[in-house]
Formats: structure tokens, C-alpha cells, sequence
């Protein structure tokens, strides 16, 4: 436990503490903290808003249903994918740095299983992530089509 | 809301996003920290058929040694540091980010439903080194069993799908993490065994290991070399592939779970998938389809199937003039939606 005078020198300290200073520095050091994004809202980024704005359309004339009725079944759609996309990235980082490290060593299929051996404490919370997509993307759809 | 990382001196930027070319880009942010090595104990399950060790391998700094001595020596020269655009060959050609889905998949559904298709399949989950082609061919499968028309149930196609292909992906993990076990154990009981000249060691571990991954990996020379040294069935699990096994025991474990969740997904979407088809065909029997289920049905029988369909129906109708059958006006897809008559089927659109 501090003391109080370790507490205010902390204090002190951290005034000359200065940060990043530029803008790309703030810039960069805003994601510091950023992991895969997969709890970020689906507006933050514009490509993301129009695969959903896309994709409601496309299920709007086929279910000739309303938007506002079958957009979150898009966005719960989009969110599925981006899971999906986000395990696929990080199990090809490890394979990239595999065939980097030894292009010749292994062949695609032990390449692909030393990745992924070694990418688990990365996936395995996207497991998680899934499940629950999955099921609000379930809840939403009967949401839109089974209570007629 | 950001995700709080325990990794503090990660930066990511949007920039660092590999951007797909056309198609929305739906992947995220994922800081870019470096993985951490491959295991030094892992063992590379490739051979050559030439037994000597290549001269031409060339070693820089320590790093560089350490791979080249966990690593099998092949036929062809190695140079070490290896190539970047090797490596990044490897991931970008067999790597697509954005996939059109093939016309034999298209020409299975009407206009409609292909445009939405299309954009549900656009990020097929294919890790670098997988043919997209085999996840088409599993799509392609599904869409022949239960011909998809609204969008659920091309979005419980698309599960079934990524689900099946999760299993398949994760199952091949297991099976190559028990060969490498099972390599490696054997090279340990070779090398207990092992009671020639020190000074060879070292070339005559590279000789067996090129022999035993080799036939670990299915080539037939290595195969019989291996049968011949060391006698038929000398692959397998053993004490010495046990201990290997257990280091692997976390991914096995996560494997296993992975295609638990997958399987039962994947049949909770076959059921559902299954549950419409039967709850429309009911409908269609029981006259209180709409004229979404006709066009579907004709989608999903094709029009000759659909057409026989009706014809049975008009037929039992007629034929059948027991109490409650429906009369022959009132049989046909167009019996409640005219526009829908019998002799305006004219197919799905295309």
C-alpha cells in the first residue's frame, strides 16, 4: 500500500508525464487498447455500415419486408462474419510468420495446424463471440419472421 | 466501446487493415503484436528422398541456427534468412479475402435470392493454404440438399457450410498435431537408441527425421525405408509420442470443443433448415401457401417436380371425393393466388 507521500509524488510524476504529442502520435496511441474491435459499435466504420446497408437491402427484397424490420437481422449477420473474419486473420498472422520463419519446412496442412495451435489464446475468447452473434442473430430472425 | 488490451504497448491503426479490393471491407482491427515463434521442438513433417544432408544450407546468426537445427534438412538448398515474398506468397495467393460464389452455386437459386447470397458468402472463412474451392463444393452440396430461397434459410446454408468447414479445418489441426507427436516420439526412441559415432549424430538424426516425417506425411519411398530400417507398424503412439502428445494437450483439447459447438450447430441448423422445407411443402399441400412458397417450391423441386406435384393434387382432388378433399377448382398453386395459375409456371426466374 502507497503512502500518502508516494501517492502524491506518483502524481507529481505523472504531470511530466506527456503523452503523444502529434497527431499521428494520438492518432496511434488511440487503439492502444483496441484488440479486435468486436464489441465496437458497427457505425465506427464506414465499410462496416455499408455491408450492413447492403445486405439489409438484399433481405429487404427478398423477404419483401420493410428495412427497419430486417436491419438488425443484417447487422446481427455482419457481426457473425466479422468474427468469423477476425479468427481467419489472426490464424493467418501466425501462419504468415510460419512460412516466413521457414517457407519450405512445413506443408500447408501442419502449417495451418501449428498456427492454429499456437494462435489459441488469441481465438479461443472468439468462441464466445460466436455463441452469442449466433444466438441474437437467431432471436432476431424470429423475431422478424416467425411472429406473422 | 474498445476492448481494454492487457498488452500495452500494442498500436494498431486502421491503416494496418489489409483492405479488400471492391467488396466491403468487414474484418477488423487486430493489433498487430507479433506471434511468437513456432515451437523449436516442432518437428516439420516433410521429406526428401535424398538422405544426405544438403551442402547447400547456409546458416546466418542464431536465430538462423536454431530453425535450421529443429528443422529437416531437404533436398533442395535452403537459404537462410528465407525469401519475404516467398512468405508472403504463401499467404496472399491461396488467401481470398473477397469470393464470388461460383455459377454452378448462382444457377441453383432465382435473382433474388442470389444477389443476397452473394453477399452472405463474400468472406468465405479460408485460412492461407485452404482451396476456397473445397468450402464451394461443401456450399454447393448444402444448396443441392435443401435449395435455399429466403434469406434464412440461405443464412442457416451459409452455417451449415462454415460450420462443416470448421470441422473439417480443425479435425486436419488434430490429425497433424498427433502426426508431429508421433514423429517426434520416434525420433526420441531413435535417438535413445542410437549407438553410432558421436561425431555423426547429428547427420544421421537428420537422415531418420527426413525418413520418419516423410512417412508421417504419406510418401511411400520414405514409407518403405522406415518399414525396412525399423520393421512394419514402427509409427504409432507410444510412450514416446505420449510425452509429445501432452504438450499439444491444450490444442487438443480446444479442437475438440471447437467441433463440439460446431457439430451440434451445425445439426440445429439442418433441423431448422429442415422444419421450413416441411412446413412449406405443408402449407403448399394444405392450399395456404403464398405465392413466396409457390416461387419457392418451384425454385426447390425444379418446375417438371413441381408440376407432377400439382398434378397429384388436382388428381386426389378429382378422384377423391371423400369428405373434406378440395375440389378441383380449388387445387393448383393459382387457387388462391390467380396470378400464380398452373399454366403460368414458367420456372424460377433467372
Amino acid at each position: 500500500m502507497a503512502s500518502p507521500a508516494q501517492i502524491a509524488a506518483n502524481r507529481r510524476n505523472a504531470l511530466r508525464s506527456t503523452g503523444p504529442r502529434t497527431a499521428i502520435g494520438k492518432a496511434r496511441s488511440q487503439s492502444n487498447a483496441l484488440k479486435h474491435g468486436l464489441r465496437a459499435p458497427l457505425d465506427r466504420n464506414a465499410s462496416i455500415v455499408e455491408a450492413v446497408e447492403a445486405l439489409t437491402t438484399d433481405i429487404a427484397r427478398l423477404e419483401k419486408k420493410p428495412r427497419e424490420v430486417v436491419r438488425p437481422i443484417a447487422e446481427q449477420q455482419i457481426k457473425i462474419n466479422r468474427v468469423q473474419q477476425t479468427r481467419v486473420e489472426i490464424i493467418n498472422r501466425y501462419i504468415e510468420r510460419l512460412a516466413r520463419d521457414d517457407p519450405e519446412g512445413l506443408n500447408s496442412q501442419a502449417r495451418i495446424a501449428v498456427a492454429t495451435a499456437a494462435a489459441i489464446p488469441e481465438i479461443a475468447p472468439l468462441a464466445d463471440y460466436e455463441r452469442r452473434e449466433l444466438s441474437r442473430h437467431r432471436k432476431e430472425v424470429l423475431r422478424a419472421f416467425e411472429k406473422e | 466501446m474498445v476492448e481494454q488490451s492487457s498488452e500495452s504497448a500494442s498500436v494498431s491503426t486502421e491503416d494496418d487493415a489489409v483492405v479488400a479490393s471492391e467488396a466491403p471491407d468487414l474484418s477488423v482491427s487486430v493489433s498487430k503484436t507479433e506471434p511468437p515463434a513456432a515451437s523449436p521442438n516442432q518437428e516439420p513433417p516433410t521429406a526428401s528422398p535424398n538422405l544426405v544432408p544438403s551442402a547447400d544450407v547456409t546458416v546466418q546468426g542464431a536465430a538462423a541456427m536454431s530453425v535450421a537445427e529443429t528443422t529437416a534438412v531437404t533436398a533442395q538448398p535452403v537459404t537462410v534468412p528465407p525469401s519475404l515474398t516467398r512468405a508472403s506468397a504463401i499467404v496472399s495467393s491461396k488467401t481470398r479475402r473477397t469470393a464470388e460464389l461460383p455459377k454452378r452455386i448462382l444457377k441453383m437459386m432465382d435473382r433474388e435470392s442470389r444477389i443476397t447470397a452473394q453477399t452472405l458468402f463474400l468472406h468465405p472463412p479460408i485460412l492461407a493454404g485452404q482451396s476456397v474451392d473445397e468450402y464451394y463444393d461443401i456450399v454447393e452440396a448444402v444448396m443441392l440438399d435443401y435449395r435455399p430461397y429466403f434469406y434464412r434459410e440461405l443464412a442457416l446454408v451459409k452455417q451449415i457450410a462454415d460450420e462443416e468447414w470448421k470441422i473439417t479445418t480443425f479435425g486436419s489441426v488434430q490429425k497433424e498435431l498427433l502426426n508431429a507427436a508421433i514423429g517426434k516420439g520416434l525420433m526420441d526412441q531413435i535417438a535413445d537408441a542410437d549407438e553410432g559415432p558421436s561425431e555423426d549424430r547429428q547427420i544421421r538424426m537428420r537422415a531418420w527425421r527426413r525418413i520418419v516425417f516423410g512417412a508421417i506425411s504419406g510418401d511411400p519411398e520414405m514409407d518403405g525405408l522406415l518399414a525396412k530400417e525399423l520393421g512394419v507398424g514402427s509409427l504409432g503412439l507410444n510412450v514416446y509420442s505420449a510425452r509429445h502428445l501432452v504438450d499439444d494437450v491444450r490444442a487438443h483439447i480446444f479442437a475438440d470443443n471447437t467441433m463440439n459447438a460446431a457439430l451440434r450447430r451445425r445439426d440445429g441448423a439442418v433441423q431448422q433448415l429442415e422444419k421450413i422445407s416441411q412446413d412449406r411443402h405443408q402449407r403448399l399441400m394444405m392450399r395456404m401457401a403464398t405465392a413466396e412458397d409457390v416461387r419457392a417450391m418451384q425454385a426447390n423441386l425444379g418446375v417438371a417436380e413441381y408440376a407432377k406435384l400439382s398434378i397429384t393434387r388436382r388428381r386426389f382432388a378429382e378422384e377423391g371425393s371423400a369428405e373434406g378433399a378440395p375440389t378441383a377448382d380449388q387445387t393448383g398453386p393459382g387457387a388462391q393466388n390467380p396470378a400464380l395459375d398452373q399454366k403460368k409456371i414458367t420456372g424460377p426466374q433467372t
